[in-house]
């Protein structure tokens, strides 16, 4: 799968390596516009100013984890594609995710075929 | 007599004192009176009767005492004064049906005479004496109401009711008789009765009976009720039942019968024993049944216990325990076959078979059946031919399931009968008429034409030692007679004992104005069996396992360990979640029933998660809703519990193909320069990491050592180094636990694994 996706992209990731393997993932997968940011505030300032098609959200960040940073999203665009991010794949968590209206659920570590899962599902590509 | 006496002495004077005392004591009421109607003498009953005292009434007019109205209350003059008549010579009055009037203005029914007096040869009054006669009247009136209560009872009775007299004629005939029988009491009265009412043939013995029951008042027949033939003025025969009662009349015997008509309750009594003997029958028929069954649930049970105990025994040889395996398998599948048998036969009885009409590809259908019983036949040495006779329709509409199991049935049932020779299959059509014809021609040990009328009839099989030899339930024509109706056709048998037998099923094949017809076999045609379960192709890919009960687990690693395939076993949906979330699958077996989380609840949250692995859900329960609602939660397939090897293999085979699992999608991506650069770069910053953590250690800054550890994990994740990953994962449990003294084994293995994956 390699396509080219208009669809512009905001990744939250704290890890800066993390962060790097996913923009790498997506690039690799076709997506050209690509914004990152290290934590739940940085992601919000940028999602303030930028219309995202997709948003990936790590559950624990500093600054505004990523839970509370989808609050906030949703109040800005209750319409916004948000897949949730964690390294703690309990079910618990996935729920609360589901139930807060996240899209998609992706366990790290990240993975071409975790991401393409999630992509089907909320972009239909 | 009294009236002599007063006739010849009364009136003379002289000597009539006493005769007059006498007159008194007299019963009945006696009156003289005197040519003008004036009354001269009155004795003590008819003062008495009148009301009055005999000298209050002598003197007055007779009219006047006793006659001065009629009952309704009407006066009635002297002139015809009935009475009064008897004044007249020679006319004696006798009067039985007259009222008296009482002093105190009351009637009484009387019965009274008027004789003239003659004395002398000249009128000299006359003598009237009269009775009372209420209580006869009384007696008169209840007797006739008794006998028109009687009359009623009879007339009205629904038996027919008959008197009968000491010459056997009838006498009696009510209304009901005249129904029942058809003759008129006109033309029945006097007619001797046996010849009346009893049917030709049975006259003699009836005639006889009543001559006996006429002459010593018994034959059987008094206080019962019989039963008997009866014919009426129609010739129609019909049921009675009969009660007679001898009563006398003026000292001869005579009866009474009571009949009636018992044609309906007779035919209703029929009706009720032939249910009954049916319900009997087919009770029985179900516990010959049961008892059938459970000896044919048993046996396979017994081999299994029996085989499984001796793989336990040590000194079992391994040649032996193969062939014990084995048995184990065989009869295992036997006794799957007689539960899904009974199980559908039971679901068909309660007319609650699921079946779906969707387009069957004519061919693949008998390729596939084909397929399934190849081995079967050459097991035997026996050919089967599938033989298509052209034309045919490409697809039919019809329950592919269905159909298919009807041919198995059948196909099986042909080798199974057959020692040697050929079984066909054929498949013709009959466009105009829409349906489709499969018939299986064997050359085997054919039915006998009594048994083929019950051949398809549950709980009846041709011969129960036919099950004992040739094992089976016995249920599978049954089943396939009852499919084939609805599929909407039927099932039909031609059989020559010892020739062989024809079995034809027709199916409903749905509008075929609209298919394309074939009249021959297409190019690069399927192969029936090529495809066969023996080579079970290995397969490529990850596999997830969530299944609870552990002999399944073992079961299901068993067979894919077989093909080849890497696997990961976890026991509930819970973890299924979790690991199919934290790692990549290729395809996940989901059991529906596991604690903690059902099978179908975790397929629909790894699919809200948005994880499309597919889903291959199992289930030992086979109800339609179920399979669907595991489909709608998102499972690609559904397989049935126990698992069909064959078909385990096919699906699993289609679902992992060679050549795309997801280890080959991550390869491509390795191959990506951008992921090379990831990696070079992770590899380049691995040692400082290291270092990083040493220095951590050494000053026992925890917190950095324990993000080193966790950046590493997630990097050495990404980039596929999963040794070196699980160091990293170790060494930041570790800190997290607060077991710093057990730090130096797992930084030491990191650091291992840091320089396996340099060295690569």
């Amino acid at each position: 799968m390699k396509v080219q996706l208009t669809t512009a992209v905001l990744v939250a990731e704290d890890d800066s390596r993390q962060r790097d393997f996913f923009v790498g993932i997506l690039r690799h997968l076709g997506f050209t516009h690509i914004d990152h940011a290290p934590n739940g505030q940085r992601a919000l300032a940028l999602f303030r100013e930028h219309e995202y098609g997709l948003v990936f959200l790590d559950i624990e960040m500093p600054n505004l984890n990523g839970i509370e940073a989808l609050h906030h999203m949703f109040e800005h665009r209750p319409e916004t594609n948000i897949v949730m991010v964690s390294a703690h794949s309990t079910v618990d968590n996935v729920k609360t995710a589901i139930k807060e209206g996240a899209k998609g659920f992706i366990v790290k570590p990240y993975s071409i075929a975790k991401v393409e899962g999630v992509l089907k599902k909320v972009l239909g590509v | 007599m009294p009236v002599d006496a007063i006739h010849t002495h009364a009136p003379s004077a002289g000597s009539t004192a006493r005769n007059r005392d006498l007159l008194d004591y007299l019963g009945e009421g006696v009156i003289c009176i005197d040519k003008l109607g004036v009354i001269t003498y009155a004795n003590g009953a008819a003062a008495g009767m009148l009301g009055e005292r005999p000298d209050t009434v002598r003197g007055r007019l007779l009219h006047t005492v006793i006659y001065s109205m009629l009952p309704d209350g009407s006066s009635v003059s002297e002139e015809v004064c009935p009475v009064y008549a008897a004044l007249q010579p020679d006319r004696e009055i006798l009067n039985q049906d007259e009222v008296f009037w009482r002093a105190d203005g009351t009637v009484f029914p009387v019965e009274y005479s008027a004789v003239p007096m003659d004395v002398g040869g000249h009128n000299d009054g006359a003598v009237v004496t009269f009775r009372d006669v209420s209580e006869r009247k009384e007696v008169e009136l209840l007797l006739r109401e008794s006998e028109e209560k009687t009359r009623l009872i009879i007339e009205n009775a629904l038996d027919a009711i008959l008197s009968i007299d000491a010459d056997g004629l009838i006498a009696g005939w009510n209304s009901q008789a005249t129904r029942i029988f058809g003759y008129t009491p006109e033309q029945a009265l006097g007619k001797p009765v046996h010849e009346l009412i009893f049917p030709l043939r049975h006259r003699n013995g009836y005639h006889r009976g009543l001559a006996k029951l006429l002459a010593d008042g018994d034959a059987g027949v008094i206080e019962r009720r019989l039963r008997v033939r009866a014919s009426g003025a129609s010739g129609r025969e019909f049921p009675v039942e009969i009660s007679m009662t001898p009563f006398r009349s003026r000292g001869a015997l005579n009866f009474s019968a009571f009949i009636r008509d018992i044609t309906e309750q007779r035919s209703a009594e029929l009706n009720l024993r032939r249910a009954k003997e049916e319900a009997e029958a087919a009770s029985l028929a179900k516990s010959e049944f049961l008892a059938n069954m459970s000896h044919e649930i048993r046996t396979p049970l017994t081999a299994i216990i029996g085989f499984g105990e001796s793989l336990l025994d040590e000194s079992t040889s391994d040649a032996d325990k193969r062939d014990a395996v084995r048995s184990v398998i065989q009869n295992g599948k036997h006794l799957l076959a007689i539960i899904n048998d009974i199980l559908d036969l039971s679901k068909i009885e309660a007319d609650r078979l699921e079946v779906e009409f969707i387009a069957v590809n004519t061919l693949d259908l008998l390729d596939a059946v084909g397929g399934l019983m190849e081995r079967q036949a050459a097991a035997k040495d026996l050919e089967l031919r599938i033989v298509p006779i052209w034309p045919l329709p490409q697809t039919l509409q019809s329950d592919p399931t269905r159909l298919r199991q009807i041919l198995l049935n059948l196909l099986s049932n042909a080798i199974k009968f057959t020692e040697k020779g050929t079984i066909w299959l054929l498949a013709s059509c009959e466009p105009s008429a829409n349906c489709v014809q499969f018939s299986v021609v064997d050359q085997g040990i054919g039915i006998a034409a009594d048994k083929l009328d019950s051949l398809f009839d549950a709980f009846t099989q041709a011969d129960t030692s036919t099950t004992r030899k040739y094992g089976g339930t016995g249920l599978g024509l049954t089943i396939s007679s009852r499919l084939a109706k609805r599929l909407g056709g039927e099932l039909q048998v031609e059989s020559l004992l010892g020739s062989g037998s024809l079995f034809i099923c027709n199916v409903d094949a749905g509008h075929l104005e609209s298919v394309p017809m074939l009249t021959e076999k297409p190019v690069a045609p399927k192969t029936a069996g090529s495809d066969g379960p023996s080579k079970s192709k290995r397969i490529k890919g990850r596999i997830l396992v969530a299944e609870d009960n552990p002999s399944n687990q073992k079961l299901v690693s068993m067979y894919l360990k077989r093909l080849g395939a890497n696997f990961v076993v976890v026991e509930n949906g819970v973890l299924a979640v979790e690991e199919a979330l934290a790692n990549d699958y290729d395809l996940i077996l989901m059991d529906m029933q596991m604690p903690e989380m059902s099978g179908i609840e975790a397929t629909e949250l790894l699919r809200m998660s948005g994880n499309v692995t597919p889903i291959l859900g199992l289930t030992a329960n086979a109800m339609k809703v179920d399979l669907e609602r595991f489909r709608d939660a998102g499972a690609e397939e559904v397989l049935l519990k126990p698992i069909d090897l064959p078909i385990f293999n096919a699906t699993l085979a289609r679902y992992l193909p060679e050549g795309s699992s997801k280890e080959q999608e991550n390869a491509q991506l390795h191959d990506d320069p951008l992921y090379r650069q990831l990696q070079q770069d992770f590899l380049r910053w691995l040692p400082g990491a290291i270092g990083g953590m040493e220095e951590a250690m050494a000053t026992s800054n925890w917190g950095t050592l324990r993000d080193l550890a966790h950046q590493t994990k997630g990097s050495a994740g990404n980039f596929g180094f999963s040794a070196l990953a699980q160091a990293a994962a170790d060494l930041e449990d570790t800190v997290r636990a607060g077991r710093y003294k057990d730090l130096t084994g797992p930084l030491t293995l990191l650091k291992t694994r840091q320089q396996q994956v340099s060295i690569r």
